[in-house]
């Protein structure tokens, strides 16, 4: 059985709605990837320790409150304290500019802004290099066991 | 291949990365994993794995996130795999199982994977096999198997578990006299969750008229209120204690352990089948069928010769 791009989608932070997320999780099933919906109400721990277990290449989270820097942050400094910054992270809602700056220094590789083109959202997750996500600790001999 | 002895005490100290980066390596079907298998074959054998089965919505994730609850609230740790078909169009899936199971994300004590089944039935089963000895081997107490109860799965889930718990729900009158061949075969446990909605008496009286001969427990339970959970939980270390004990333990280990092997050379047969012949020889065989030109039973026996058997 081949590699097959495995992303984590969900909403983070407080307000509610799950259409668009859910938009975006359909569109990537439909195009050939495995997608562990995770749903509302998450907060960056739950996030990352889902990501960490499910061994995903990609974080998709949907954040549409105000408190998007400080929820960003946590998640990418929480997947480093896991060493787990082989996980892209990735994002859509409302951002502005300086933010968007900000958080790319941060390491988040992309964000989508509300109406984005799905096919958009689907390329950059296609091109997510597979199977970088996170190193097992230790490596096989002759080669390495993150594979 | 080996396995440097690193990955080995990773995983023997549960540290969750390296469970996950193996469960991948197994879910693709590489090579390394084994190896890594191999290294901790000795270390299985010690987890209850139970399989939790039944139509789609009928709250099997939301009913393990309650019996996950009670497991540790008893002290045990808990692996989980849920299975979910993979489209046979796209190769996409949507694992929407974990969502259900969110109160237990930040334990340490719980370990939770979304499998999809990639499209390859025998290929799954022996998959989730491995994936279910390696959270085994890591030192979970108990492993948890979700899958979609519906169709041939079933027959799979049969030969993955020592305790197999089938849900039906309120409502279901006309559809479990059908699945009643099927139930009895593989339920071990019958539950009627969503008992607080109406019609779960009826419901569980017809059970007892169809199974009250036999030794499977039935039980009622509402994920939804948290009623019931216990006595599941009971009821499935009732089931496996049975299990450990007198000439069950024997033949129960010699069934599971035999259709583990079996399976896995019905796999390597047809994979060396495949390399000796050719995938292609055999779809040109498959589209002879199709095309009625032949039946399945001769075209099998074709491919045989062809191979030299
Ligand atoms: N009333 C009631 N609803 C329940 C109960 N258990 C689960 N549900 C609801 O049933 C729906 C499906 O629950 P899930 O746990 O996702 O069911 P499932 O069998 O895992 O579903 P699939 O994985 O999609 O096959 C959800 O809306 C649950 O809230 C229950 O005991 N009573
Ligand atoms: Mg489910």
């Amino acid at each position: 059985m081949a590699k097959k791009p495995r992303i984590l989608i969900a909403k983070i932070g407080l307000d509610g709605h799950d259409r668009g997320v859910k938009i975006v999780a359909r569109a990537l099933r439909d195009a050939g990837i495995e997608v562990i919906y995770l749903g509302i109400h998450n907060t960056p721990q739950e996030i990352v320790s889902s990501a960490i277990q499910e061994d995903v290449d990609g974080v998709g989270l949907s954040v549409h409150s105000a408190a998007h820097m400080t929820l960003f942050k946590e998640v990418t400094r929480l997947l480093k304290k896991g060493k787990a910054t082989g996980i892209a992270v990735f994002g859509g809602g409302i951002i502005p500019r300086e933010d968007s700056r900000a958080l790319k220094k941060l390491g988040v590789r992309a964000l989508f802004a509300p109406g984005a083109p799905l096919e958009e959202i689907v390329e950059f997750v296609k091109r997510l290099p597979l199977g970088r996500r996170q190193k097992a600790k230790g490596s096989a001999r002759g080669g390495s066991a993150s594979g | 291949m080996r396995i440097a002895a690193g990955v080995v005490k990773q995983l023997l100290k549960r540290d969750p990365k390296t469970v996950a980066r193996c469960l991948t390596l197994i879910e693709n079907g590489d090579p390394r994993a084994k190896s890594i298998l191999k290294e901790l074959y000795p270390r299985t054998g010690r987890a209850h794995i139970v399989g939790v089965t039944g139509a789609p919505g009928t709250g099997k994730s939301t009913l393990i996130s309650r019996m996950i609850a009670e497991l540790r609230r008893r002290q045990k740790r808990v692996g989980v795999l849920t299975v979910d078909p993979t489209g046979p169009f796209s190769g996409g899936a949507l694992l929407g199982d974990r969502i259900r199971m969110r109160e237990h994300f930040l334990d340490q004590g719980v370990f939770i994977r979304s499998l999809a089944t990639r499209g390859c039935k025998g290929g799954v089963a022996s998959s989730i096999r491995d994936a279910a000895c390696l959270l085994d081997a890591v030192g979970n107490e108990i492993v948890v198997i979700e899958t979609i109860g519906v169709g041939q799965d079933q027959v799979e889930v049969k030969n993955l578990a020592h305790t197999i718990v089938v849900l039906v729900i309120p409502g279901m009158g006309d559809e479990i006299q059908g699945m009643k061949a099927g139930l009895l075969e593989i339920a071990d446990i019958l539950v009627v969750n969503k008992a607080d909605l109406p019609g779960a008496e009826e419901t569980w009286e017809q059970l007892r008229g169809l199974f009250g001969e036999t030794a499977v427990p039935i039980l009622k339970t509402s994920a939804l209120e948290n009623v019931g959970v216990g006595e599941l939980v009971d009821t499935l270390e009732e089931h496996y204690g049975k299990l450990q004990t007198g000439s069950d333990r024997r033949d129960g280990g010699l069934e599971f352990s035999r259709s583990q092997v079996l399976s896995l050379l019905r796999d390597r047969l047809l994979d060396r089948l495949v390399q000796r012949i050719g995938a292609g020889s055999i779809e040109a065989w498959v589209e002879k069928v199709a095309e009625r030109r032949l039946d399945a039973h001769t075209a099998a026996e074709k491919i045989l010769k062809s191979a030299g058997f």
